[in-house]
């Protein structure tokens, strides 16, 4: 099977303590991470994109950057801030604008919204525009670090939908999220990576196959 | 209610200039003030002096601005660039500016450059510092910074360079208007006590000279308020 991404033997060292994966590899489908607060998610999830750097251990990655998605916990800090909704596509090579929009407007959006800046948006409407940013740059693999995190129960139906989608697209998917999953992703989890505190400074990440 | 206490203030040295003798050493009689300065000759005279003096100190912030915005910028994304011009930095920002003007008048002579590098030299490391300290990766931007360098294969170079300098500047308005406000400092002081023959510090001190009491406290009003109307005017400025 052709390695997506791959991390041997890491060590990530963040705040005062230590994450350690002995050994993981990116599934198909939908991997999900779930932990404490504090436990080191977004942190992992940012050692998966090659954002943050292992302290000891390896990461291979097979394939282009550009090929990587990231929604970030803090989803405003992914908007251009001087741009419009719509420039926050435009800004990006490679959308097609138009069905992009048409997915915004399914998700709440009037037409009118497309041309105020994220500052002039809600939270909720800015990680919409993050997320379907993300899919319309077409990657193979997807990390969303808490994607629901400000979104209407309407909105999470919504954008689980369109996960879903990408899934069975052949994209992967990682997830970090305290939300439950709903039934239309529970069926995509192929793995589950599970972060817990072993003592008072390190962390381990348990791999559980699905 | 800061402008009806002010109001009220004024309203009540008006008074105080009918009822009482005032002594105008502590404080000059207000309608012998207004009439010194309701003057086309006095109105003209401070307008070109208060430029002058602006224009000095504008020119040395934007020399300065040109220089410690890419530095600051340069030492937030690199750190070799850091170790190498913080130590220069805070050796500059440690000396007293007033004890470089001896120095720039023996290499460039009394003369509008001496004065407008006084202005460089204490503008530079303020200005390269904010930059610094707004740039460079923290709590508020370290997730944008991640992101951007993640899809920066994705992005043209313009936005990538406009993101950096978005970044930079609220350090280089903050930069700005504490440089001005120093520059404004040192200019002035420059103009009243070392040889100068134009600007508003060498207007007040030709005031001081001569007992001009009423026009000094005028100069001293008119510089006050100009500093802060430069500053809300930086402050306010949005991008």
């Amino acid at each position: 099977m052709e390695t997506i991404i791959q991390i041997r033997g890491g060590r990530i060292r963040f705040a005062e303590f230590e994450l350690c994966i002995n050994s993981w590899n990116l599934l198909p489908g939908l991997t999900s991470v779930t932990g404490p607060n504090g436990s080191g998610k977004s942190t992992f999830l940012r050692t998966i994109l090659g954002i943050n750097s292992l302290a000891s251990g390896e990461r291979i990655c097979g394939l282009d950057r550009n090929l990587l998605g990231y929604v970030p916990q803090n989803y405003r800090q992914a908007l251009i801030p001087w741009e419009t909704c719509r420039g926050n596509f435009l800004r990006f090579k490679g959308i097609e604008l138009q069905p992009a929009l048409t997915r915004l407007e399914k998700l709440g959006f009037f037409e009118k919204d497309f041309d105020k800046r994220p500052s002039q948006l809600s939270g909720g409407q800015c990680q919409r525009i993050a997320l379907v940013r993300e899919l319309a740059l077409k990657p193979k693999v997807l990390v969303l670090d808490e994607p629901y995190s400000s979104l209407d129960k309407k909105s999470v139906i919504i954008a689980s939908e369109a996960i879903s989608e990408f899934i069975e697209t052949g994209g992967s998917v990682i997830m970090a999220s305290h939300q439950a999953m709903l039934p239309v992703l529970q069926s995509k989890i192929t793995s589950e990576l599970l972060i817990s505190r072993t003592s008072d400074n390190i962390a381990e990440i348990e791999v559980c196959l699905v | 209610m800061p402008r009806l206490v002010l109001l009220f203030v004024i309203l009540f040295w008006i008074a105080a200039s009918f009822l009482f003798p005032l002594n105008r050493f502590f404080l000059p009689n207000a309608v012998s003030l207004v009439g010194t300065v309701l003057n086309t000759s006095f109105l003209l005279d401070l307008l070109m002096n208060l430029s002058i003096t602006f224009i000095r100190v504008g020119a040395g912030t934007v020399i300065a601005l040109l220089v410690a915005i890419p530095l600051g910028i340069l030492m937030a994304k690199n750190a070799a660039a850091r170790s190498l011009a913080e130590p220069v930095i805070d050796f500059v920002r440690g000396i007293p500016i007033a004890m470089l003007f001896p120095i720039f008048i023996f290499f460039v002579g009394l003369g509008e450059l001496s004065r407008i590098l006084m202005v460089i030299t204490l503008a530079f490391p303020i200005v390269a510092l904010s930059v610094y300290l707004s740039a460079r990766p923290n709590e508020d931007n370290s997730e944008r910074i991640a992101y951007f360098n993640l899809r920066k294969g994705l992005l043209s170079r313009e936005t990538l360079l406009r993101m950096v300098i978005w970044e930079a500047l609220p350090g280089v308005l903050t930069g700005t208007r504490l440089a001005i406000s120093l520059g404004l400092v040192v200019v002035i002081v420059t103009e009243m006590y070392f040889v100068a023959s134009s600007g508003i510090g060498w207007r007040a001190f030709r005031a001081y000279e001569n007992f001009q009491i009423d026009s000094l406290y005028f100069y001293i009003f008119i510089v006050g308020l100009s500093s802060m109307l430069v500053n809300r005017f930086i402050s306010r400025l949005k991008f």
